[in-house]
């Protein structure tokens, strides 16, 4: 009988403690729930314990985009001997922006205005900062060439250059600064080249337009391209002063799909001073007009 | 002497289960009368659901440049079902019927649309619309709720965009 009741009371004792175990494990799980919400970034970071899991959305720039452009544009070219030219250019575009973990590689193009900005040029770097509005990037330039479309009215330059670059996003426009103080091709002062540029756009249907102005800062020691003299030195008496120019540009977007976008673009780029002083023609500045075909992938 | 102790123990477990099952056979009988009552207390029953109607919308798509921006669309509809009947057409977008017919088994419809959200439409019968009216005052989700139980077809048009808001990529590392 002893036995028996000895028995019972084990399977009792062990019985109750399993509930009990089973009815903690509820809780925890009753609680693991209630507070999913609030805890997930947390969970987030303690599965990663686990599973190594990355949590790519902690920069919310990490991503890409891919865009590839067929351009047929008209119009000035600073580069060659005749100033105006008649012939339609024929450009095939690949715009591109991949950031993985901060760190980034872009190239930007027509299509890509509303990610990149008026004057980026194609860059390496990190984004070391995101807000709601506000993205900054540290960064390096892979080339100093334009971009596709608008290359016979840009401000070309002799080097790449490196800085910080700020672009605040808002509802309908887009304001990037851009200061590049590093230039290890420079062989005496880095000097200094900045922009600022501001774009807005008008929704009209599923018709958009765009209209961009930006103000562009080259120090003496920041050597332009000019086509008689091509890339000059200050001694040389070319870049004795600083320069600025400027740029306008109006276009409209119609997405034909969700891949798919046909745009038209016309565009304006003043010459510098010093540039316009360096050139034997009276040429200040230059336009040019398109239309473009964007894939979006 | 020690199983004397337990008995009363084992006892009150027995009457913890008997109560438990009590409540849990209440419950379930509290939930079959409410499911009774709601559906007898509702003013409209559902008519029976006419498996062949179809409606269709040209395009299903809508698309915008940028994420958030308002969406413009002509939309076509085209509905048939197998009875001719008084139907009407609604939409997400407003309480109010698009459009009726009177005794149709087939209709179209054409109109713009501006939406930031995805656009359903949905073919009615008519006699649930007179009901609505008839019970203006009452409220517009019990309502609303009659209507989706009366669907005869229904169908959606999706929003898309190319870009994302404020520069954001277009496609991001989550795959999963």
């Amino acid at each position: 009988m002893n036995k028996l009741s000895t028995s019972l009371l084990a399977s009792l004792v062990t019985a109750s403690f399993l509930l009990s175990s089973s009815a903690l494990a509820h809780d925890e799980h009753k609680e693991h729930n209630h507070h999913k919400e609030h805890k997930h970034h947390k969970e987030h970071k303690h599965h990663k314990d686990h599973d190594m899991d990355i949590d790519f959305d902690e920069n919310p720039r990490d991503g890409f985009y891919l865009g590839m452009s067929a351009i047929s544009s008209r119009g000035d070219n600073f580069y060659l001997s005749e100033h105006d030219t008649d012939e339609m250019d024929f450009d095939l575009d690949v715009s591109y922006r991949v950031q993985f973990l901060g760190l980034f590689v872009e190239s930007p193009g027509l299509s890509s205005r509303r990610i990149h900005g008026l004057y980026a040029t194609p860059v390496w770097g990190i984004n070391f900062f995101n807000n709601d509005t506000w993205s900054l990037d540290l960064f390096y330039e892979t080339s100093t060439k334009g971009i596709d479309g608008l290359e016979g009215i840009q401000n070309r330059k002799k080097a790449k250059r490196g800085g910080v670059r700020a672009t605040g996003y808002f509802d309908n426009s887009q304001l990037q600064m851009i200061l590049t103080p590093y230039s290890p091709d420079n062989i005496d002062s880095d000097g200094l080249e900045a922009s600022i540029s501001y774009g807005h756009n008008w929704q009209v249907k599923n018709w958009n337009f765009y209209g961009n102005v930006g103000v562009h800062y080259r120090s003496e020691e920041v050597f332009d391209y000019s086509l008689d003299n091509g890339y000059q030195s200050s001694s040389e008496g070319f870049s004795s002063s600083d320069g600025i120019s400027t740029s306008a540009e109006i276009g409209l977007e119609y997405p034909l799909s969700s891949n798919w976008v046909f745009g038209s673009f016309v565009a304006y780029r003043s010459l510098s001073d010093r540039v316009i002083q360096s050139r034997q023609d009276d040429v200040e500045d230059g336009y040019k007009a398109g239309v473009l075909l964007t894939y979006n992938f | 002497m020690n199983l004397l102790k337990l008995t009363p123990f084992m006892l009150n477990i027995k009457d913890h289960y008997k109560v438990h099952a009590t409540r849990a056979r209440r419950s379930v009988k509290v939930i079959l009368v409410a499911a009774f009552t709601l559906m007898f207390m509702s003013p409209i029953q559902a008519e029976p659901t006419d498996s062949n109607a179809w409606l269709k919308i040209i395009p299903e798509q809508c698309v915008a440049l940028l994420q958030g921006q308002e969406c413009y669309v002509t939309v076509e509809l085209s509905w048939r079902t197998t009875v001719s009947g008084n139907y009407c057409l609604y939409s997400s977008l407003n309480m109010k019927a698009l459009r009726c017919w009177e005794n149709k088994k087939i209709g179209e419809f054409k109109q713009e649309f501006s939406s930031k959200n995805n656009i359903k439409f949905y073919l009615t019968h008519k006699k649930d619309l007179e009901n609505k009216q008839g019970n203006a005052q009452k409220n517009d989700a019990i309502s609303s709720f009659n209507f989706r139980l009366n669907d005869v077809a229904s169908a959606e048009i999706k929003m898309a965009w190319v870009h994302k808001k404020k520069g954001k990529p277009r496609t991001s590392w989550r795959m999963f």
